[in-house]
């Protein structure tokens, strides 16, 4: 409105002393329609350059007004048709396809504003400017309100002119880009299918005004309309499928064997159009402002070429057939129809061909996501079922088990009576079965935990020493039996080791059982320790034995789930074959990894590293406090400063929470309900006399300060210290905490020495 | 001194046979109970010194036994001993929060049944 109000005080007659804005070229661009979507979709589509100029009609009653307007727009590359009156206007926007209507708005037989009325009945996408010798408020208002996009004061000067149409323009591509945005907005926003094209639907119909908007997308073998709107149903009826049938409704194939589509419908879903033909655009779409010429096709032409006459027997004259693309398949078809001819501009077909790739683009993406979320659904029940068959098993293989085992043992223990040797030994031997079968059963459970990731890996420090001692304590005594030498070596300098003592004994005991089952009586058998040579950061494990050795072609599967080496000459040696995968796997819940170097007739290490110190955990900070507020602050504060904080109102609350996990440091106020702080710190230093502890208080001075003091040791801090302080004083105690245990392990090391 | 009693709540009758076998040539009285119902109804009646209760039970877990007693005065504060044959993070710390003494997991260790009694029973306290 303030552009009217602006042309209303235009000095008119003269250009001079106007600023020249410079005006855009002939030729408008259309961003956002054919940018990439087309160029990674590769199609055959031409370049910007060749899209056609602007089309422009000037109706003026004076021929000296029409001869000089059309001059002006000419000389700027726009394509310039003249009218002398509203009949001959009319006649010429239903002939043709325009972009712009210049327009006096005295006319002779009809005002201005009834020719734009009609006009916009015919062509609702032209934009129409109004001139006039006589700017009124009353005929601005009128004119603006009727949907004129701009009005201009006669004398029109030449920049006048073509600014009001480079903007008159510029309102056709937004309205496009806007349509674009808004698509691809809608697109993304909704992520069921069927709720999005439906929806993308509705918003077609209504920004483009068209009477029938119809989406039709492949089912199966068909193309036929997933969401329409406008079309009868008698339509329907027969044009709702694609595919040619013989008389026994059979399908109709190619020569090529590909499924033959009817209609015009049909060949441009197959992609088969000729882009020779004025109907096709090189994008592949089909379209018309006249259909009727259409019925007219002589003999022998492709009689897909002729549409099955419905949608020009339903009387729609202005067709256009846009191919939804993905990638290099035509997955879909969006259609429009309209009575009125002449409805339909090669950019406007344009414009959609580029929309209906981001359309096939995200339509393609999101059936990829939905079958992604599907195939996720079924692993996690998969998963469920894992784990269910796990508990399962393992109820219904031990309860045996635990019977077997226990009658037995009760009868060895001689609680039903006296046994003969006899009966002893054999009674030895169900429980050597028995023992067997526990431990596959066992490994059986133990692979099922690795699967699916239930095993947990506890890391703590670890001394390797007693690791190793335990170790070979444990097997000494079959190895013994079998007459092998058993040893255990750990190198000195291995200091401030942590990891999951159980688990990692346990791979060492698979390790050793292996040996001793391969290695013949005399042989040698050792557990080794060391720095891995080639990385600082982690020790390496390496048990060798003087055994039969593995082949060559089994070292690459022997850590695989059931693998088992089998020789030709002996049977399998025992064991299901999960001892390695299960250890291998343990490892590399560790971070580390496992091997085996070995040669036929001498003997095999297995080696596996393991990183010296757990991953870095966030320190775990407990704060006690009854005041929620403070809670809220103090947690804020920590867990932006990196730790992991729990929370606590009173003191046994406390106590029962550092029982069930591993806390850093407690920070807790002086003033609790329940039991008093100074209890509460006491009791948390009896139970851990290294956790570092911090008081918290608004009451420096009083008798409960006393008694807390008392607990040693102790760091006070103020609740009127800066959050900067609070978190300063934190991390230093919990980095002397570090720096204490670092110095006690430099202090064992030295002493090693 | 009077033999101690002990109730085994545990569904399979060969572990319960087992463990009561086990049991009364240790010296302890033993009685049965096949189910969770049949568990508490035998808690109330005979007054054990011990209760070794199966967790997974087809008709009540040795869990909502251990819940039915405490809440009854004449047994709350019954020894209890849970076993399992899954030793499931949740059944662990179910247990400890039901007051248990011990968590045993099937099959038994050599031994194992007998210390944790004895250790329930104070007995192994000089």
């Amino acid at each position: 409105m303030t552009r009217i109000e602006k042309k209303a005080t235009e000095k008119p007659g003269t250009a001079e002393g106007q600023k020249e804005e410079p005006i855009p070229s002939s030729v408008p661009s259309f961003s956002l329609a054919l940018s990439s979507p087309l160029g990674e979709a590769g199609l055959r589509v031409p370049a910007l350059a060749t899209v056609p100029r602007s089309k422009i009609l000037v109706v003026d009653d004076e021929k000296s007004i029409r001869v000089t307007l059309q001059a002006f727009l000419q000389e700027q590359g726009y394509e310039v048709e003249i009218a002398e009156d509203a009949a001959k206007a009319r006649e010429l926007i239903a002939a043709g396809a325009w972009d712009v209507v210049v327009s006096d708005i005295v006319l002779p037989g009809m005002s201005g504003v009834e020719l734009l009325k009609a006009i916009h009945s015919t062509a609702p996408h032209v934009q129409v400017i109004m001139m006039t010798g006589e700017p009124t408020v009353e005929t601005a208002s009128e004119v603006v309100r009727t949907g004129a996009s701009d009005y201009l004061t006669k004398p029109v000067s030449k920049n006048a002119l073509l600014r009001s149409v480079a903007h008159a323009i510029q309102i056709k591509i937004l309205k496009d880009e806007r349509l674009a945005r808004e698509v691809l907005e809608l697109l993304n926003r909704i992520s069921d299918i069927p709720t999005a094209i439906r929806e993308l639907l509705q918003l077609l119909k209504a920004r483009t005004g068209f009477e029938a908007v119809g989406i039709r997308l492949r089912e199966g073998d068909d193309f036929p309309y997933f969401v329409q709107s406008g079309f009868t149903d008698e339509f329907l009826k027969t044009e709702n499928s694609l595919v040619a049938r013989d008389k026994n409704g059979g399908v109709c194939r190619n020569s090529d064997g590909s499924i033959r589509f009817e209609c015009t419908c049909g060949l441009v879903i197959s992609g088969k159009t000729d882009p020779a033909n004025a109907l096709f655009t090189e994008g592949g779409s089909c379209w018309t402002n006249n259909s009727l010429p259409m019925l007219d096709l002589p003999a022998g032409k492709d009689s897909r070429l002729n549409p099955r006459n419905r949608c020009i027997h339903d009387g729609f004259l202005s067709i256009a057939l846009i191919p939804l693309r993905s990638g290099p398949d035509i997955i879909g078809l969006l259609q429009f129809n309209d009575s009125r001819p002449n409805q339909l501009t090669l950019e406007m077909i344009r414009f959609y061909e580029g929309l209906g790739c981001s359309i096939g683009i995200v339509l393609a993406r999101q059936r990829v996501e939905e079958e992604l979320k599907r195939s996720n659904v079924a692993l996690s029940r998969r998963n469920d079922e894992l784990r269910d068959f796990y508990h399962t098993v393992s109820h219904e293989l031990k309860t045996p088990l635990t019977s077997a085992r226990e009658f037995t043992s009760i009868l060895l223990d001689g609680i039903a009576g006296p046994l003969t040797q006899e009966q002893k030994q054999y009674l030895a031997l169900i429980l050597e079965s028995c023992n067997q079968l526990q431990f596959c059963v066992g490994d059986l459970l133990e692979a099922v935990r690795l699967e699916t990731g239930k095993m947990e890996i506890r890391s703590t420090a670890a001394s390797l020493e007693t690791l190793v001692a335990n170790v070979v304590a444990a097997m000494k005594p079959a190895m013994n039996a079998k007459g092998i030498e058993l040893r255990g070596e750990v190198e000195t300098n291995l200091v401030g080791v942590s990891l999951d003592e159980r688990r990692i004994s346990q791979v060492c005991l698979n390790l050793l059982s292996n040996a001793l089952k391969f290695t013949p009586s005399g042989g040698v058998v050792t557990v080794r320790v060391s720095d891995d040579p080639d990385n600082v950061a982690m020790i390496r494990f390496a048990v060798s034995d003087t055994g039969r050795g593995i082949a060559a072609e089994h070292l690459e599967r022997i850590f695989d789930k059931l693998y088992q080496v089998k020789e030709t000459d002996s049977s399998i040696v025992g064991g299901v074959g999960l001892g390695l995968y299960i250890a291998s796997g343990i490892v590399r819940l560790h971070g580390g990894r496992m091997w085996v170097a070995s040669k036929v007739g001498m003997g095999s290490t297995f080696y596996f590293t393991l990183p010296r110190r757990a991953p870095p955990v966030r320190h775990h900070i407990l704060f006690v406090d009854d005041d929620r507020a403070a809670q809220q602050i103090v947690s804020v504060v920590l867990e932006q400063a990196g730790y992991e904080v729990s929370l606590a109102g009173d003191g046994a609350e406390a106590l029962r929470m550092v029982e069930g996990q591993a806390i850093d440091l407690a920070i807790v106020d002086l003033c609790l309900q329940g039991m008093p702080g100074p209890v509460l710190l006491r009791e948390l230093r009896r139970l851990w006399s290294d956790l570092p502890l911090l008081l918290y208080t608004g009451y420096p001075d009083s008798q409960l300060m006393t008694q807390a003091m008392e607990v040693s040791p102790l760091t006070l801090l103020t609740k009127s210290c800066t959050g900067e302080k609070f978190v300063a004083t934190v991390r230093d105690l919990l980095e002397r905490e570090e720096r204490k245990e670092y110095r006690t392990r430099m202090k064992e090391q030295g002493s090693r020495k | 001194m009077k033999r101690k009693k002990i109730l085994i709540v545990e569904d399979d009758e060969k572990i319960a046979l087992a463990m009561g076998v086990r049991l009364k040539a240790n010296g302890y009285d033993v009685f049965h109970a096949f189910d969770a119902m049949g568990g508490v109804d035998m808690t109330v009646k005979h007054q054990p010194h011990l209760l070794i209760l199966d967790i997974s039970m087809p008709a009540g877990s040795g869990f909502s036994v251990a819940e039915k007693i405490q809440k009854l005065a004449t047994t709350a504060g019954t020894p209890m001993i849970f076993i399992t044959a899954s030793r499931k993070p949740e059944f662990l710390a179910r247990a400890a929060e039901l007051g248990a003494v011990a968590f045993i997991e099937k099959p038994f260790q050599d031994g194992e049944l007998l210390s944790d009694v004895r250790h329930a029973l104070r007995e192994d306290v000089p």
